[in-house]
């Protein structure tokens, strides 16, 4: 075995956010027999660096998304060779997510998702205009660790706490963390309607989860 | 104020590109509306739709036939005929921000949500601040449920102010329950439909399309006659190219169409179209509502809207400054003057800060000031014999003085805008009276302001009435 390119052009191809490259480099270094789990490495490596860029403010939001759609295309060409061993490496958790019943609104409920998956969680999205019941199903059938509920109305608020409800009465709510965000949002309405924490953006979103999941479902207002 | 723009920032050629490019949009590429009758209208109207994606694709003869109908001018109504205002094509007015969660308490400075004494307080301050020509939702309060909250808030706007006020609904039942509060007002629905108490505002989701319970409130207002803004609010590399040239073409493509539903279902309602070209910050994703490209793009979709016959609104007063500091002034001042010199007919937005989330009576009055002056702006010089005043200037001659004339005396308020907070003392007056900031002060105007006597409350009949009608959207709307 010898591959013509290193596994660093793999991972430069994920931090440019250039999919077709890393597409073509994972194709290429497949057919040569290069190590799948060692591909995956390189992905995730990349997917790193633009992760530690962009906290550190170099990279914007476009470079998040174009890293995280390259590394996702490369890493479905050898997920069936890895399949089993990526969760158990590389997920700190699972996180299904989704905007709640009469809103369409998917930028804030994106910009979440994706920093989830770059700060290493497994992502389920619903996507938009989700109702109480699809949460419910998802939560049953998914089992995430936490769940995300957002919304841009004022009136969401009342969606989102009508999945809370939904969640109690299908004897779910005590195994999931239920994270709710949006613009008309704040800690208070958070407690209102019993979610386990409020975050006023996406980054703050993974940190609290992080946190959350490491000390074990607390009560965020004693954080 | 008059309207005719004293600065365009689009030529001739690129405005009429971006007009006809709107149009080929919508016939190609189409919008959705979340409603089979909605679509249903449209393919009768001749629309190709696709039923199953609910996306109608609309030709541009259509477009134009429908926008043809729009009004150029209508009355909003206030408490009494004094309190009326013209909204057209023709000048320019004022409205504050609808729909911040949280003010800035007066006393203790710190931010909180909104009560409805803030938000009755709100409506009698804007009643005395002059520039604005017409009142708001501009604070939700927060003791009232979300579901309902909307009624909720018209009815103290309309027990509370005298001027008319814009109010964000909720949805098409919610705006029935308020129709009925502003028919009470009026003394009728006709009267209501000639002089209507109140008026809404709906936007599509971008890019694109519009939710069902847009829909049915743009389709609601439109059979009870009463006016809608319509405000497509793209943001720059989230829900819309991330070149202002893209985004104002978007934004333009998505209003049109709205508007065009409003005529579809009653030609000649009250419409018009409000440019809101948010921005995204590329770092955080947040969206930024004091960004420089609001009065630019503002300006580029005014001209549009001018172009297609349509009243248009732009944000003015605009900041995504946490508190009532230097950055609040420059992106409101910066923002406002790009719009108004364009000559947007409403300049809306007075009174927010940290992003349309917060508001604060002190901000309310500064931004009174910002607009007053923009008001002078717009008036421009007047040139004329009496003004000009050559035959004083010979008079006078060389090395007298101007204090003593009649000439001095007579046109110097209309001349020269004369401003309420600004301080213009010189150093030791201004310690003297307390070395005071334009925040203290407008506190102080604030507070003189609410302390002059209160409007005539509504007979305790009509209050009872607004209550009842309240009471039975509290209970009809629960979910």
């Amino acid at each position: 075995m010898q591959p013509s390119r290193p596994l660093t052009e793999l991972t430069e191809a994920v931090i440019a956010g250039e999919k077709a490259r890393a597409v073509a480099l994972v194709n290429e270094g497949l057919r040569r027999g290069e190590e799948p789990m060692a591909l995956f490495d390189a992905l995730a490596e990349g997917i790193a660096v633009v992760g530690e860029r962009y906290q550190a403010g170099e990279y914007f939001i476009p470079d998040l998304v174009l890293g995280a759609n390259a590394m996702r295309a490369g890493a479905a060409l050898i997920s069936g060779e890895i399949a089993g061993r990526q969760s158990v490496r590389h997920t700190l958790g699972k996180l299904v997510l989704g905007t709640v019943k009469t809103d369409l609104h998917d930028i804030g409920k994106n910009l979440v998702a994706l920093l989830f998956q770059v700060g290493g969680f497994e992502v389920v999205d619903l996507g938009v205009d989700v109702p109480a019941e699809r949460f419910v199903e998802a939560v049953r059938a998914e089992r995430p660790d936490v769940l995300g509920l957002s919304t841009l109305l004022t009136v969401g608020m009342q969606r989102q706490a009508e999945t809370l409800r939904a969640l109690s009465q299908a004897g779910l709510r005590e195994g999931v963390i239920v994270l709710v965000g949006g613009a008309p949002l704040n800690q208070r309405s958070a407690d209102d309607i019993g979610a386990d924490g409020y975050a006023s953006n996406a980054v703050a979103a993974v940190a609290l989860a992080k946190r959350l999941l490491s000390s074990g479902k607390v009560d965020t207002r004693q954080q | 104020m008059g309207a005719a723009p004293l600065w365009k920032i689009l030529s001739e050629e690129q405005a009429e590109q971006i007009h006809e490019r709107a149009l080929s949009l919508l016939a190609h590429t189409g919008i959705v509306f979340q409603s089979e009758d909605v679509v249903r209208r449209f393919a009768d109207a001749g629309a190709d739709v696709d039923r199953g994606r609910q996306l109608v694709k609309l030709p541009p003869k259509l477009v134009q036939d429908l926008l043809s109908t729009v009004p150029r001018r209508f009355l909003l109504g206030g408490r009494t005929p004094a309190f009326n205002v013209e909204v057209s094509a023709d000048r320019t007015v004022c409205r504050p921000i609808v729909g911040c969660t949280y003010v800035i308490d007066s006393q203790t400075g710190a931010r909180r949500e909104v009560t409805t004494a803030d938000a009755e307080a709100i409506a009698r301050l804007l009643d005395a601040l002059p520039t604005f020509a017409f009142s708001g939702a501009v604070a939700y309060p927060a003791d009232e449920p979300p579901l309902t909250r909307d009624v909720y808030y018209l009815s103290l706007l309309l027990a509370n102010g005298q001027k008319h006020p814009i109010v964000s609904p909720y949805g098409a039942k919610n705006i029935e329950y308020m129709h009925r509060l502003g028919v009470v007002l009026a003394g009728g629905g006709e009267e209501h439909g000639r002089r209507p108490r109140f008026h809404i505002l709906t936007a599509p989701t971008s890019p694109l399309q519009y939710s069902a319970t847009q829909t049915a409130m743009i389709v609601k207002a439109a059979e009870l006659l009463i006016p809608n803004q319509v405000s497509s609010t793209p943001m720059t590399g989230a829900t819309s190219p991330v070149t202002l040239a893209g985004q104002t073409l978007l934004l333009h493509a998505e209003n049109l169409a709205g508007i065009a539903l409003t005529q579809l279902v009653r030609p000649g309602c009250p419409v018009y179209y409000a440019a809101r070209p948010n921005v995204m910050d590329l770092r955080t994703g947040n969206s930024l509502w004091g960004a420089i490209e609001w009065g630019l793009t503002g300006a580029a979709c005014l001209q549009l809207a001018r172009q297609a016959h349509l009243i248009c609104d732009c944000f003015g007063c605009v900041t995504d400054s946490k508190v009532m500091d230097e950055q609040a002034a420059i992106e409101k001042t910066m923002n406002a003057t790009l719009v108004a010199l364009a000559g947007a007919n409403v300049v809306s937005g007075g009174g927010f800060l940290e992003t349309i989330n917060t508001t604060s009576p002190e901000q309310l009055v500064i931004d009174d000031e910002i607009q007053g002056m923009l008001g002078r702006v717009s008036r421009g010089i007047a040139v004329d014999e009496e003004r000009l005043a050559e035959a004083l200037i010979d008079r006078v001659g060389h090395g007298g003085h101007y204090l003593g004339e009649e000439h001095t005396r007579r046109p110097s308020r209309q001349e020269h805008y004369l401003p309420k907070t600004p301080d213009r003392d010189l150093w030791d007056v201004w310690r003297e009276k307390g070395g005071k900031d334009i925040v203290q002060r407008a506190r102080e105007r604030a507070d003189d302001l609410l302390r002059a006597e209160a409007p005539d409350p509504l007979p305790e009949e009509t209050r009872r009435e607004l209550d009842r009608i309240l009471a039975a959207a509290r209970a009809d709307i629960t979910v």
